[in-house]
């Protein structure tokens, strides 16, 4: 008996309420597209802003040298060539392959080393806690306001002494250390996020601590991981300052300074090296797009802590 | 009797060892990070500073105890090497304030953006994503090219707008440009690094507070200022303060957008720059160590100079 009378008043009430409601209903959707619009304006000029120096790249480096010393300006190629590239590509003072190669070894050799040194302290500074933790962690914060000109300076030294200067030895060793506190940071959110039950469980089953970091948590981790990896490769991969300094040897040298030496000090044909520029730049895009969930990820939980 | 003495001894042993290993472990475990943190980053770091008060130039020379002497060099008298440093001083000023208060207001914009739930926002912030994984060196040939003074970019839109007379303003470069087109580098460079270390401290803003705000009848911007900013507070500081710091040691983009090699512009060289030309171009490594120390002393004691103010404000 009390289900149809419900209903009935229901139906009613909603039939009433409708009307009533369609000035209010109005006013929101226009509210709401109001938003839309506002944010889209909004997005679209910092998508601008953001995106504009790209494209000029990326349209440079498909332009007909003839074209680019036009006054014709438009962010798509006037006459679409692929000749830069074939000419960085057949140009033996670019070099291409051989420091492309070059960059390939140091920043995965750098990014192992980083890996191995971060992941059993990242889970350290998780898990445990010991005297000189907070010293640690406060050592990991100043490392960033350390500058790097000084660091550089004593580092060449000892470099020099140890003669690992114009050596990836040297500079694979800086590059893996210059990344520490980051990663540190980074794979300790991420050991968090895992339950302290699932190793002592692996622990009542006899594994020991570091057995149960190695065959349940670091499979378990494993996205995270390889995020913090990617991010430090790319770091290695665009980073210009210490291989220019620590390298001088041309047969050594890595893709970004690359750049620069193929570019030479007289009048610059901005076509092909835009296209040099897009084939260092390429792999370090590629890479951040595939793990972007995990970074923004990372950066929320890294930063907030 | 002989055959039952092992056994509790052993037992006892490896109770005592595994006790032992059981606290020391989160020290072995950390044992590769601080050795290489101190062979690699805070041993360099003090022998950098040791380095500014010794008579090096290059790898090859002694380090002898000179005192003062470099920096009596870069501090005293106004030409050569302290008129440089006068000149770098104040431009590195403008370079990290105007850079970071740049950059601070595109990334507020930007992670405010990113906290909003509207179709297409994957495709924003993939664009932010690809601006912060391009090299710098990328970037600053791109820019470079784009102040190109014939062909370029910039020129060509500033003319249209009326901006500029000379058509082919140089902007970079040469021993007259200054600083500003670097700044917009540099803005362009960090604001949307900035804007995801904001948009973490956005994230941790609970809902509720914005809904309680909205029913009280507060606007758009009474919530931003009164709720946003409050909340976010201690990121904004801890943003701020990394950026000042990283903006003001940079030193990639004024090396590369603004100097073409070999020239040295003088109106656009900041304090880094000028340590790192005068160690490894100069070879003055002694010299070139004390311009970075005074340059770390300036940056740290302005910071702690306005933290201070910050800190005795809160506390009255």
């Amino acid at each position: 008996m009390r289900f149809p009378v419900t209903a009935f008043a229901n139906s009613q009430r909603k039939q009433t309420g409708t009307r009533r409601q369609i000035p209010w209903l109005r006013k929101r959707t226009v509210k709401k597209v109001g938003r839309l619009v506002l944010l889209y304006i909004l997005a679209g000029l910092v998508v601008l802003i953001c995106l504009i120096p790209i494209i000029w790249m990326v349209k440079s480096s498909f332009e007909m040298a003839q074209w680019m010393r036009s006054s014709r300006i438009q962010f798509w190629p006037i006459e679409p060539t692929l000749i830069n590239y074939k000419n960085v590509l057949s140009n033996p003072n670019a070099a291409i392959g051989r420091s492309m190669l070059n960059s390939l070894i140091v920043s995965s050799l750098a990014t192992l080393l980083n890996l191995a040194i971060c992941v059993t302290a990242g889970y350290a500074m998780s898990r445990f806690k010991f005297k000189g933790k907070t010293i640690f962690a406060m050592y990991l914060l100043i490392f960033y306001m350390i500058p790097s000109t000084l660091v550089l300076i004593g580092m060449f030294v000892m470099l020099a002494r140890l003669h690992l200067l114009n050596n990836w030895f040297g500079l694979i060793i800086i590059y893996a250390v210059g990344g520490i506190p980051f990663s540190i940071w980074w794979l300790k959110g991420y050991f968090d996020s895992i339950p302290v039950e699932i190793e002592e469980e692996a622990m009542v089953d006899g594994c020991d601590r570091l057995g149960a970091l190695w065959r349940v948590i670091l499979p378990l981790a494993l996205p995270g991981v390889i995020t913090v990896g990617i991010f430090q490769f790319v770091g290695c991969w665009n980073e210009f300052m210490l291989a220019l300094t620590i390298i001088q040897n041309p047969k050594l040298q890595l893709l970004p300074v690359q750049i620069i030496n193929f570019m030479g000090y007289q009048r610059v044909e901005w076509g092909p090296v835009m296209a040099f520029s897009m084939i260092v730049a390429i792999p370090a895009v590629v890479l951040f797009a595939f793990a972007q969930r995990g970074i923004i990820g990372g950066m929320m939980s890294g930063f907030t802590r | 009797m002989k055959i039952s003495l092992p056994l509790p001894g052993s037992s006892k042993s490896s109770l005592l060892f595994g006790r032992l290993r059981k606290h020391s472990l989160p020290y072995i475990l950390i044992v590769p990070a601080v050795l290489s943190l101190i062979l690699f980053s805070l041993y360099p770091f003090i022998s950098g500073i040791w380095y500014s008060f010794t008579s090096i130039g290059w790898i090859t020379d002694i380090a002898k105890f000179i005192g003062l002497s470099n920096y009596q060099q870069i501090l005293v008298g106004g030409v050569g090497i302290a008129q440089f440093f006068g000149r770098a001083v104040v431009q590195t000023i403008y370079w990290t304030a105007i850079g970071v208060a740049g950059q601070f207001v595109l990334a507020m914009a930007t992670a405010l953006i990113l906290n909003e739930k509207f179709p297409g926002r994957f495709l924003f912030r993939t664009a932010v994503l690809v601006s912060i994984a391009m090299p710098t060196v990328v970037l600053a040939l791109t820019w470079q090219w784009m102040y190109d003074p014939f062909y370029g970019l910039v020129n060509h839109y500033l003319k249209l707008l009326g901006v500029i007379h000379n058509a082919n303003t140089i902007w970079v470069g040469s021993t007259n440009s200054t600083i500003w087109p670097l700044i917009v580098v540099s803005i362009w460079r960090g604001f949307p690094f900035m804007s995801l270390m904001l948009l973490s401290g956005m994230q941790g803003i609970s809902q509720e507070l914005y809904e309680a705000a909205k029913v009280d009848g507060a606007n758009v911007v009474a919530r931003f200022w009164h709720i946003t900013l409050t909340q976010m507070r201690t990121t904004i500081m801890i943003t701020l303060v990394l950026n000042t710091i990283w903006t003001w040691n940079s030193f990639d983009i004024v090396m590369v957008v603004g100097s073409s090699w070999g020239v040295v512009a003088s109106k656009a060289l900041t304090l880094p720059l000028l340590a790192w030309i005068d160690s490894f171009r100069w070879s003055h490594l002694g010299r070139g160590a004390a311009i970075s120390v005074m340059s770390m002393v300036l940056i740290l004691g302005m910071l702690f100079w306005s933290a201070r103010r910050e800190l005795r404000s809160v506390t009255e």
